[in-house]
């Protein structure tokens, strides 16, 4: 038995052999033109990727870095996820949030209403916002301001940007007023982010971005106060002044909904009124428009009156 | 023994063996320190910056999730399998389809570096120096895979049974 079982198994591999259809090794031709495949299919990938080099190196490679500051401009698909958010989606939110509560603006009253005064020389409602690119609520608060703002008009140089990585929420993505420009028929929109995410070389600040003129300091001063808020959020930014009858300070909801989430998770997901982060966001920018709706005495027509934004007028207690 | 039999077992050398496992193992590690960033937040992700070089813009870009799923997780899930596929065992398994899976999977893995690399490029216009590493990674073991395809192939076609190589 102990001879048999090799030998019997020689005998099949041997009558595998026999049986089975006569196999021939790779010729030397076989051989050469395989070869000549493989390094062809090699040689492809290597001429795709120099062609990438070449095209990122010849079309400018990365964004500009100004002034120590690597900024850069938001893609045109991510603005305009933001900028055009459906009608529909703000009228089905309305001021409702199903996963955090959303802060109207404080209505002040008997201010004088804040007029800014742009290159064109037309005197128009000021709206003034105040924020920081390290800050995590700002960067929260800045996707509904956006919003908000594009239903009045255009908002260009949008940048990229996120919180600290070293604060609470961190990495919270968003978008940058540095570089914005404002282009509105009713409103004239001032926008300073004051400090990079950058951190300073000795750990205890951030790179300055913007300055405050003196006169966006005198109305933080004296807006972004005990006066209006309670002691713990007075001073506190984002700091939004809408034509001195509106206040906000601090984000209108919590940065958290958006931290675990990309810049395009939440930009994809503003056509859905189900999203939570859309909810936040859109529930937070109608109060806005409702709150710019009033300094601008009800105009555009078409976005004061519509569901959405009155449903935040009648939360507000207010009429345009 | 057959002579194509003998040469078989031999191909690739111990030396390809061992150098592309070596770099599956290289290549979990990256992929699985950037999941790990994916989900864990970019703070901990450690990268050199500046110019056309930031991680961070890449790993959390647009072009970070593919169909619906991160990246970083294809990746993970791409060396997982490059880890078993590239072991010594594997390259001189006696069962054919391990290798055509190799030949498949790695096909299908440098298709998806040339797209990360358009994205990186042409779309985002940042490089990430981790995803660059997995992609030399990824590129090397195709060569590997490409360049001994036609061998360990004739290995088949020179022997009808496949068990004949482990027996012999």
């Amino acid at each position: 038995m102990a001879q048999s079982k090799p030998q019997s198994k020689q005998a099949s591999k041997n009558q595998s052999r026999n049986v089975g259809p006569t196999k021939k090794a790779p010729t030397k031709a076989g051989k050469s033109s395989g070869s000549k495949l493989t390094w062809s299919i090699v040689g492809g990938v290597l001429v795709v990727v120099v062609a990438l080099v070449i095209y990122a190196v010849t079309s400018g490679g990365s964004s500009t870095t100004t002034g120590g500051h690597g900024y850069e401009a938001a893609p045109a698909s991510l603005t305009k996820q933001l900028t055009e958010i459906p009608a529909s989606v703000y009228d089905t939110v309305g001021v409702t949030s199903s996963v955090a509560p959303i802060t109207a603006p404080t209505a002040t009253s008997g201010e004088t209403p804040l007029t800014f005064t742009p290159a064109d020389g037309k005197t128009l409602p000021g709206v003034f916002y105040l924020g920081s690119e390290y800050c995590p609520f700002c960067a929260a608060q800045r996707w509904s301001l956006i919003a908000a703002l594009s239903r009045f008009g255009t908002i260009s140089g949008l940048g990229l940007t996120e919180s600290s990585s070293k604060d609470v929420f961190p990495n919270t993505p968003s978008l940058s007023f540095y570089k914005a420009t404002f282009s509105m028929n009713d409103l004239a929109v001032q926008a300073v982010e004051q400090y990079s995410n950058i951190p300073t070389k000795d750990g205890n600040g951030y790179t300055p971005l913007m300055k405050l003129s003196k006169e966006q300091a005198a109305l933080t001063t004296k807006y972004d106060s005990s006066k209006y808020f309670p002691s713990g959020s007075a001073g506190a930014i984002p700091f939004l002044d809408i034509g001195n009858q509106f206040l906000v300070s601090g984000a209108m909801f919590t940065p958290s909904i958006l931290n675990s989430l990309t810049r395009s998770d939440i930009a994809s997901g503003l056509s859905n009124p189900n999203n939570p982060a859309t909810q936040a966001i859109v529930a937070a920018a109608n109060y806005l428009t409702a709150a710019l709706c009033k300094v601008t005495q009800g105009q555009p027509g078409n976005v004061c009156t519509s569901k959405g934004v009155q449903a935040a007028a009648t939360a507000m207690k207010i009429s345009f | 023994m057959p002579a194509s039999t003998d040469q078989g077992l031999r191909v690739p050398s111990i030396p390809v063996v061992a150098v592309s496992w070596i770099l599956s193992l290289a290549g979990l590690g990256i992929s699985t320190y950037l999941t790990i960033v994916h989900f864990v937040g970019t703070q901990i992700l450690a990268c050199a910056g500046g110019g056309a070089i930031s991680c961070e813009v890449v790993t959390t870009s647009a072009q970070s999730r593919f169909l619906g799923m991160p990246v970083s997780v294809l990746g993970l899930s791409y060396f997982v399998a490059a880890v078993a596929l590239y072991s010594p065992w594997a390259w001189w398994a006696s069962a054919k389809v391990i290798h055509l899976i190799r030949i498949a999977a790695s096909v299908i893995g440098m298709c998806m570096v040339l797209w990360l690399l358009a994205a990186e490029l042409v779309i985002i216009k940042k490089i990430c120096l981790w995803c660059t590493g997995v992609h030399i990674i990824t590129f090397i073991l195709f060569v590997i895979t490409l360049t001994t395809a036609p061998a360990i192939l004739a290995r088949f076609s020179n022997d009808p049974s496949d068990e004949t190589l482990v027996d012999a």
